[in-house]
């Protein structure tokens, strides 16, 4: 299956109406939870009141958060054993747009936690630690790819730092949770569990896929442009030789 | 037209202003990098088929 | 196969420790400076020192291991080297172990030796309290070589690579910071933190040898 998409030919196709599906879905997804969340479902007086619904902007991102880290590790260790290009491309384009979200994600709860706990910066949040430490590894991948001189190097060296990474966050987040379940006081706002009511469950679903969707749909399109340019670089390297 | 809250309005706007900026910001950098890659292509292929012409 | 090409990656840089005549001198100077500038910064006064004072060594053994190693494997890549190990059939993982673990013998345990007295100067009281925190700065301080060796092999060919090295390694050295200043407290996940510091320890010493191999060798190409 991997070897299908590998050929970047084939996914400059795919990617050509892919892309503009996604997008369009997205905006109408997004459109709708954003209507939904923000003018329709009432608010929760348990969860702190009208700031409750920062969640669904909050809470797609956290999931990219995760899922892109995850994304990319996944692809640096296709690329690592099969060596397929479009795997590297794609864990490059993955990295700046995740380290967005992730930064949303961190912005948000920042903004979501000072009415509700009455600090910007919660310590004793694990989520927000491990959130904080996933933002740090991505900022790493992105230095260490544009620190190397050349692309193979670049493939290289984020493929074995993803992976390490990847086998690290699951101790990384155990670290945190036991660091701060000494001191958890904090009423955390809870999304699993019977406690989430329908009318809310709806529109965060439907945001979280929304912002999935464009997620997926500007790795696409990041992917097209890195794709362009090594193009590029070869027709430039063929007319400098003179063949 | 804007949704009326009752507590902690400047919280909410926020959130999603700091969303609409890092979002719009990485819509339009990636938007603008695949042009840039695009044009730049079609430019040198265009040079590629004039240098085979001779 | 035999080891004396790891060998000899282990005496090189022990030697390599001790060139320029200072040898462990230069960390545990470094170690110490970082440490004494705290009370400074945050004032004198005993219970606080008394509080923070484990968690700042911590803090300076980190920074201690980034810098011993920011030059650890860029120098085998620029004078050959390491070339030359690879050539010899060894595993990349084993001589990056190995001059992982030269590095940490130098510079990583006279940094925990000095630790009591250190603490000490943080309004620690005599007791084993002193000596059970000397293990724990050991024995975490050999995961932090391991995981900083990881981001040294990758930054290798990486010309004034330290602040890289830094950004790399900081999210990798977390787990171990966070059960060493649990191990060293007096919270309810006290008894079973120093397992776990020996686990995230062994855990380093499993993984990241492979991780600075074909770090290694990808400098070398």
């Amino acid at each position: 299956m991997f070897s299908w998409f590998a050929n970047p030919h084939r996914f400059l196709m795919l990617s050509s109406w892919l892309a503009p599906l996604f997008y369009a879905a997205a905006a109408l997804l997004i459109a709708w939870g954003l209507w939904q969340g923000l003018w329709m479902v009432p608010k929760d007086d348990y969860q702190g009141g009208d700031i409750m619904r920062v969640m669904f902007i909050h809470v797609p991102a956290a999931w990219l958060a995760m899922a892109s880290y995850l994304g990319m590790a996944v692809m640096s260790f296709v690329w690592f054993i099969w060596r397929h290009e479009v795997a590297d491309i794609a864990a490059k384009a993955i990295a700046p747009l995740g380290a967005t979200w992730t930064a949303l994600c961190l912005a948000t709860g920042a903004i979501w936690g000072k009415p509700t706990w009455g600090t910007w910066w919660q310590w004793d949040d694990a989520r927000m630690m491990s959130v904080l430490f996933m933002f740090f590894l991505f900022l790493g991948y992105i230095a260490l790819r544009a620190a190397m001189d050349t692309r193979q190097k670049a493939a290289r060296a984020g493929a074995i730092l993803a992976m390490v990474g990847a086998l690290n966050v699951p101790l990384i987040k155990f670290s945190v949770d036991l660091f701060t379940s000494l001191h958890q006081d904090a009423s955390v706002i809870t999304t699993e569990g019977p406690k989430m009511a329908a009318v809310y469950l709806w529109p965060l679903l439907i945001s979280s896929v929304g912002h999935s969707l464009l997620f997926a749909a500007l790795v696409m399109t990041l992917m097209r442009a890195e794709i362009w340019t090594r193009r590029a670089a070869q027709s430039r390297a063929r007319l400098m030789t003179g063949d | 037209m804007l949704p009326d809250f009752d507590s902690n309005a400047a919280f909410i706007w926020a959130s999603y202003s700091v969303g609409l900026v890092l979002i719009g910001g990485a819509m339009a950098s990636v938007w603008l990098k695949a042009r840039a890659a695009k044009t730049e292509l079609i430019r040198i292929e265009a040079r590629v088929r004039d240098h085979k012409r001779g | 196969m035999t080891p004396a090409p790891i060998l000899s990656a282990f005496r090189q840089a022990l030697g390599e420790a001790w060139a320029g005549g200072a040898g462990a001198l230069l960390p545990v100077g470094f170690f110490a400076g970082a440490a004494v500038l705290v009370p400074l910064g945050v004032g004198t006064d005993p219970e606080t020192l008394r509080t923070i004072g484990p968690g700042i060594l911590w803090v300076s053994l980190a920074l201690s291991s980034l810098v011993t190693l920011e030059r650890i494997f860029q120098a085998d890549a620029e004078d050959g080297s390491l070339d030359l190990w690879l050539q010899t059939g060894a595993p990349a993982a084993s001589i990056a172990a190995a001059k992982t673990l030269a590095h940490w013998l130098t510079a990583g345990l006279p940094l925990a030796l000095l630790s009591p007295f250190l603490l000490l100067m943080f309004q620690a009281q005599i007791g084993g309290a002193l000596l059970e925190n000397m293990l724990y700065y050991a024995f975490g301080g050999l995961a932090f070589y391991f995981w900083g060796g990881v981001s040294a092999a990758l930054a290798a060919t990486v010309r004034r690579g330290g602040l890289l090295i830094s950004l790399i390694a900081l999210p990798l050295y977390v787990p171990t910071a966070i059960f060493g200043a649990l191990a060293m407290g007096d919270g309810p996940s006290s008894a079973a933190a120093p397992l776990f510091l020996a686990a995230s320890t062994l855990f380093a010493l499993a993984v990241a040898p492979f991780a600075m191999g074909a770090a290694l060798r990808l400098a070398a190409d």
